[in-house]
């Protein structure tokens, strides 16, 4: 018997496998229960002497299990099976197994690769550089193998400053916001007592100042947390040494009281039964609402830093692990637009959103607009064009030479001639790489829908970064084709078209994650070991914290603020959630880089960004109010503006069904004006068509230019 | 808020005329009809009928003339009844349910410890047994039995349950207006805070027991819901039955028919259960200076219950946020005649209706603001059932943080969704437009193709297929060929109109019959006009693509919310002002700068639609070139 949340009870059969308990139903219609041991928190039992008992699952996601199961044998059998299985060695796990059921078109393991990622951190000659210093890990076990660093730091310098700071872990950038504000985070310097120093530390901080430019330590402790550090060999920098730094005491509460104020705040929310005032002490004595304020308010500091006063930022507490890693990805948040993306649709301008149905048949003109988002990267100019809802993918290469580059650049903004532009462009189209794509393509009417698949068939691999492309006598082959042979190709085919570096991946919302809380080095599996509902004598509050949620909270208080500003809806933060936990994927495995190596999580399991960036799932992790926002949105940390995140703790309590309806409904709304919208400006473009075939065919007359003047 | 005057003659609405001739002054008096209300129930029936009983308030001066009571209860037994009742407010029908279960109100028994009244009895018997479907019914106390219990020393009280059979008695524990009045003033307190911390607001929201007071009246609406919806009457009664009996009784009907939970309906729902039932507005609301322990938060907290139901169920109501906070400023406000007085006869006596507006008739003609984008009339069941724990019911911001414009979300998704919306149905109108001008044109194409070498005498002003070479010039020359001569025009007009008679068939020649949608195809005048509006960019794209001027008299696209900080006319947005598209140009503007509305020739069904000022005039100007 089974007792669920929202659901009706199940009788049936339960089967405890490796990695799953399944329980599955008596009877006709078939009902199952698959839950991993993984997300399984603790298992509390009741036996009722020979009968059998009642087993409480409560689950990491927050949810509540009642088992009841007949048989005292056979109940002491399942207890004592789930809590040996639900700790098993990381080597155990189910990531392990998971073998994906679908083809994996983009493997989510090599999206972040390091060079890649932070090319557009570092940019050639550039005041930064990646470094590999820590290619085996042994300069700092938790960070990744490649940071980057000050330009004029060398490597022997850096482990230099190792040594100096906690755990290892030396300064590195995190984010640069213009040209001088760059965002770093570090763990905190070992002062000692004893006021040790170290000059390596002192350059590599005042090399990143430009001249006359004062900088922020933004500490998350509290003065007396950081001067007590002293004594316990670490601390803070001092102002004799570091002249040009300004040192801030933000507080945050330390991770450490964090899984405590979520079971509090868990005890509440399922207690039902008790009356409001209760529900709202404990709410308030929970002190969770106040972390998200604190965390928000810090970020919010430190963005300001960064925007308005144009200064950099050096972010620390202790070890740099926990609310160094909450503090510097929310202000990339509240800063970077593109960091409230799902992935690299970067300036989706309104500009764009018009050349999609009124392109101009001059693929010229297309082309220049083309040109000028584009980043060059080695040669080549690597574009993606994307429909409305990233169903469907173009990339569309520009083969770099073959046109007078330098008059395409100077071509100011808004005076485009037609008949300026070159005759000679060599245009490489290139396929959809989401080849499963079920919908039929832009204009099935035109024959594009079977363009496409041609184009597949020449090339059916995804683009490596050097993309040879076919040019455009290959093009007019495929233009024969067409029923409808007038038309050019980029005309029909970009949609909508956002200018992305295929290198990129690093700003958006997932490479932002990756960057600040995976790579470097948020213990993840030592953190989510245990959950609200492990009893605190199993626990230890500086090893388990549920720190990666409050940020997600954070997030999704924002989220609620500015709800058209993220390309992610709501949904996609409660996911992370879930598999931040427990996952079939190998994403959040281990500690660091260092130990997802060891593990060889890269090869052995599969990437949740695999599955997440497929075509049938990314759609409904959308946000549906999205319209761009390149600007800096500053959230409110008034007590009244944030909220209760329903969605994650009170989904098994109070029936979200409703809201998500809502929801369902937006998105139709959405969708509708959006199908409207192009099926508008294609009939306007038809009637053009048309229009002008009358003009010729005589039916239409077109005034004279020396009629118009006449009557001006 | 005009709480100055002493003489309810002196309050605003009965200075106020509205600035818009639109608005007639009669209009929304008429929207509550009883008889029309009661008859949509079913009533009178079997077991309902009218009473004339209280026709010129000689038994109850609160209550309003036409009531609605059991059929087979005698009019000796209502008067004893009605004696026995505090106020005269005896047992009469608020609501019947499809399954036949009534819901009724009344005021407190005047029971004291042992009075008795037989024709009570006999009363709550007859609306028993005027539902055939169960033997019992349930008699709701709003009120903590203790409450109750303290006023049978005034000798009032509750119904002695040896006298009264098969009746269940049930005591729900919401607090008295004095409780509610201070509950709110720490509410408010604890939002006005300058610096506040987290633990100092969510511990004054907890001190203030608002939310608790709010969740008390909503799980008293849900559990008369339930006992309906189970097919038992239920008469619902507080100490006067004013206040905790109207917000119960008018939640529980919000909860039970749909028919409520729609804008109008939600208007006849407040009609029937607070202003004729005599919830004592001007006392309550502080219209005129009084008795200040006569002031209190009713209605306020029942407007908040029904924004916990909006917030719970985002698409079973058709109204929005902003149509709760716009009927409660209006009970305040005092602009409008509605909601002045304390009963219906107090209203009739100040003749509201002649000598001021109604609310109701400024909502009808703001209708598009209070529409609740996300409302699916079939999203959810006839009876609505609601989980009512604790975390459920939440602070209302919107409400009670209103005028801090920092404290809320900066992209308010309910009115996105709205334009969104609108902007679906411009957009439908002109995809049918374009469907029939291409359709025609294909007719026409055809036709000339098999007729080569006819001679097409029509002519047709048409300038657009040389935009791309002149858009620029026609644009940098500002008024360029918007000003075209009146005879030209007046020419194209002339073919198209014999063009399109030719088409349908040449019938009725002669007379030049003005075919709108074409005839307006060819004043160029909206093309330039229309676009030089646009943004660069958009203005750009769409004269390339577009031949027809008519076609661009409707926006394709509408400018973002995003960013806009205050209207043309340099009103300031806050977070609250509804924001609006003109249909024309796509731009945003404040209610004020859109009240106009006209006929966009690329729409096919020429509906009138909002438009900004300048394009007003644009429109018009063109029309009376059109037609000189």
């Amino acid at each position: 018997m089974l007792h669920r949340p929202h659901q009706a009870v199940l009788d049936g059969t339960l089967c405890i496998t490796g990695h799953h308990l399944i329980v599955s139903a008596h009877g006709d219609e078939p009902q199952e229960l698959w839950l991993l041991h993984s997300n399984v928190d603790c298992v509390e039992r009741r036996q009722q002497g020979m009968t059998g008992g009642t087993l409480w699952l409560k689950c990491k996601d927050l949810r509540i299990l009642q088992l009841d199961i007949i048989g005292a044998d056979q109940f002491n059998k399942v207890a004592n099976t789930l809590e040996d299985l639900i700790r098993v060695d990381p080597q155990l796990q189910y990531p392990f197994f998971y073998r994906a059921m679908y083809p994996v078109l983009e493997d989510g393991w090599s999206t972040f690769l390091p060079e890649s990622e932070f090319s557009r951190l570092v940019q050639p000659g550039d005041d930064w550089r990646i470094s590999y210093v820590n290619k085996d890990y042994k300069v700092c076990a938790s960070y990744p193998s490649a940071v980057v660093v000050p330009r004029n730091m060398e490597d022997s310098e850096l482990v230099a400053i190792a040594s100096f700071r906690q755990s290892g872990r030396f300064p590195v950038l995190a984010y640069r916001h213009q040209a001088n504000a760059v965002l770093m985070r570090s763990g905190q310097p070992l002062i000692t007592a004893n006021g040790r120093r170290c000059k390596e530390d002192e350059r590599l901080l005042n090399s990143v100042l430009a001249r006359e430019k004062r900088g922020y330590i933004i500490d998350t402790r509290t003065q007396n947390l950081a001067q007590s550090a002293k004594l316990r060999g670490g601390g803070y920098e001092p102002e004799l040494h570091y002249p040009n730094w300004r040192r801030v005491h933000k507080p945050i509460d330390r991770h450490h009281v964090h899984l405590d104020s979520l079971t509090k705040l868990m005890d509440g929310v399922n207690d039902t039964s008790s009356g409001t005032d209760k529900w709202l002490s404990r709410l308030e004595g929970s002190n969770w609402m106040n972390n998200i304020k604190e965390t928000l308010n810090c970020a919010c500091l430190v963005a300001q830093c960064l925007d308005q006063e144009g200064a950099s930022v050096l972010v620390h507490d202790t070890e740099g692990l926990d609310s160094t890693l909450q503090v510097t990805s929310l202000a990339q948040i509240i800063l970077n637009p593109d960091c409230r993306t799902v992935r690299g649709l970067e300036d989706r301008s309104p500009f764009y959103t018009h050349l999609e149905d009124s392109l101009n048949p001059d693929i010229q003109t297309t082309l220049l607009y083309l040109v000028r988002y584009a980043t060059p990267v080695s040669g080549i100019l690597p574009i993606s064009a994307y429909t409305h809802n990233c169903k469907w993918k173009v990339l569309v290469d520009i083969a770099w030479g073959t046109f007078n580059n330098e008059e395409l650049f100077e071509w100011p903004d808004c005076n485009v001639h037609p008949q300026g532009l070159l005759p000679n462009v060599a245009v490489l189209v290139v396929f959809s790489y989401l080849e499963s794509l079920p919908t039929p393509l832009l204009y099935p009417e035109d024959g594009w829908h079977t363009l496409g698949h041609k184009l597949l068939d020449i090339n059916p691999k995804p683009l490596p970064d050097s993309y040879p492309g076919f040019f455009i006598e290959e093009m007019e082959e495929l233009r024969k084709e067409l029923p409808d042979g007038k038309r050019l190709l980029l005309d029909q085919i970009i949609v909508s078209i956002a200018v992305t570096a295929r290198a990129t991946g690093e700003f958006d919302y997932n490479g932002c994650l990756q960057r600040e809380w995976i790579q470097a080095g948020h213990p993840f599996a030592t953190r989510h070991a245990r959950s609200c509902y492990t009893p605190s004598t199993q626990r230890s509050p500086r090893a388990h914290s549920p720190t990666f949620l409050l940020f997600l909270d954070c997030v999704h208080q924002i989220h609620s603020q500015f709800s058209c500003s993220f390309e992610f809806a709501e949904s996609f933060l409660v996911m992370l959630f879930h598999h931040s936990y427990s996952s079939q994927f190998g994403t959040f495995l281990g500690n660091n880089e260092g130990e997802r190596r060891a593990l060889g999580c890269h090869d052995r399991t599969t990437s949740l960004w695999s599955y997440v960036n497929r075509p049938e799932v990314l759609p409904s992790y959308l946000n549906p109010m999205y319209e761009p926002n390149q600007r800096v949105i500053w959230p409110s940390v008034a007590p009244m503006s944030l909220q209760l995140w329903s969605a994650v703790y009170l989904a098994w309590v109070v029936e979200q069904g409703a809201v998500e309806a809502a929801w369902g409904v937006a998105r139709e709304l959405r969708e509708r004006d959006a199908s409207l919208r192009s099926k508008v400006a294609r009939l306007r473009r038809q009637l053009q068509d048309l229009e002008r075939e009358a003009l010729d065919a005589g039916i239409l007359a077109v005034p004279s230019p020396t009629e118009v003047e006449v009557a001006n | 808020m005009a709480r100055c005057g002493v003489h309810l003659s002196d309050l605003y609405c009965f200075h106020y005329t509205a600035s818009n001739d639109e608005i007639d002054k009669r209009n929304g008096w008429d929207l509550y009809s009883p008889a029309a209300e009661y008859h949509r129930m079913g009533v009178p029936c079997q077991g309902w009928a009218p009473t004339t009983l209280n026709h010129s308030y000689e038994i109850c001066d609160t209550y309003p003339q036409e009531l609605y009571v059991p059929a087979a209860a005698p009019t000796k037994v209502i008067l004893s009844s009605s004696k026995f009742r505090s106020k005269g407010r005896f047992p009469v029908l608020s609501f019947l349910h499809k399954n036949q279960a009534a819901l009724c109100r009344s005021s407190q028994p005047l029971a004291g410890f042992s009075a008795r009244c037989e024709e009570d009895e006999q009363l709550l018997d007859c609306i028993r047994s005027a539902n055939p479907n169960a033997a019992h019914m349930i008699v709701v106390d709003t009120r903590p039995k203790i409450n109750a219990m303290a006023n049978r020393a005034a000798g009032k009280g509750y119904e002695n349950e040896a006298y009264y059979e098969n009746i269940k008695f049930h005591f729900s524990g919401i607090e008295n207006i004095h409780v509610m009045r201070a509950s709110l003033a720490k509410l408010i307190e604890t939002c006005q805070l300058v610096t506040p911390s987290m633990s100092g607001f969510l511990g004054g929201l907890e001190a203030s027991g608002w939310v608790k007071h709010v969740r008390s009246v909503l799980e008293t609406a849900s559990f008369i819901t339930g006992a309906v919806a189970g097919g038992a009457s239920v008469l619902v009664h507080c100490s006067d039955g004013w206040d905790r009996t109207s917000q119960t009784c008018a939640l529980a009907q919000l909860l039970l028919d749909p028919y409520y939970r729609t804008l109008r309906g939600f208007q006849i729902l407040i009609e029937k259960e607070w202003l004729a039932f005599g919830h004592k507005f001007t006392d309550r609301c502080g219209h005129i200076q009084g008795d200040s322990k006569e002031v209190a938060p009713i209605f306020t907290q029942f407007i908040d219950c029904v924004w916990q139901l909006l917030q719970i169920l985002p698409s079973a109501f058709e109204f929005n946020e902003r149509y709760l906070l716009i009927l409660h400023d209006h009970v305040f406000s005092s602009q409008f005649g509605t909601f002045i007085g304390n009963c219906q006869k107090d209203r009739v006596d100040l003749r509201l209706s002649e000598r001021t507006y109604s609310l109701w008739g400024y909502i009808s003609s703001h209708e598009r603001e209070y529409r609740n984008p996300l409302y699916r009339k079939d999203s959810t069941a006839d009876v609505l059932r609601l989980n009512l724990c604790p975390q459920s019911i939440r602070f209302w911001r919107g409400m009670y943080n209103r005028f801090e414009n920092g404290v809320h979300p900066r992209e308010p998704l309910g009115d996105l969704l709205a334009a969104t919306t609108e902007h679906t149905q411009s957009l439908s109108d002109q995809a049918d437009f374009l469907t029939k001008r291409i359709t025609w044109l294909k007719a026409e194409l055809e036709r000339s193709n098999s007729k080569k070498g006819i001679e097409c005498d029509n002519r047709i002003l048409e300038n657009a297929q040389q935009n791309g070479e002149n858009e620029e010039s026609e644009i940098g020359s500002k008024e360029g060929v918007c000003v075209l001569g009146v005879s030209e025009i007046e020419e194209s007009l002339v073919s198209v109109g014999a063009l399109t008679l030719g088409d349908e068939g040449g019938g009725e020649a002669g007379e030049v019959v003005k075919v709108a949608p074409d005839a307006t195809f060819i004043n160029p005048s909206h093309l330039v006009q229309g676009t030089r509006r646009l943004s660069a960019p958009l203005l750009r794209y769409q004269s390339e693509v577009c031949v027809s001027p008519a076609v661009l008299s409707v926006a394709l696209d509408w400018r973002s919310f995003r960013n806009i900080r205050e209207c043309s006319c340099s009103t300031p947005f806050d977070h609250f002002s509804r924001k609006h598209h003109c249909w024309r140009c796509g731009e945003v503007f404040c209610t004020r700068c859109i009240d106009k509305k006209a006929v966009l020739p690329g729409h096919l069904s020429l509906r009138p639609v909002p438009v900004c000022h300048p394009c007003y005039k644009d429109i018009t100007r063109s029309v009376s070139v059109d037609t000189p």
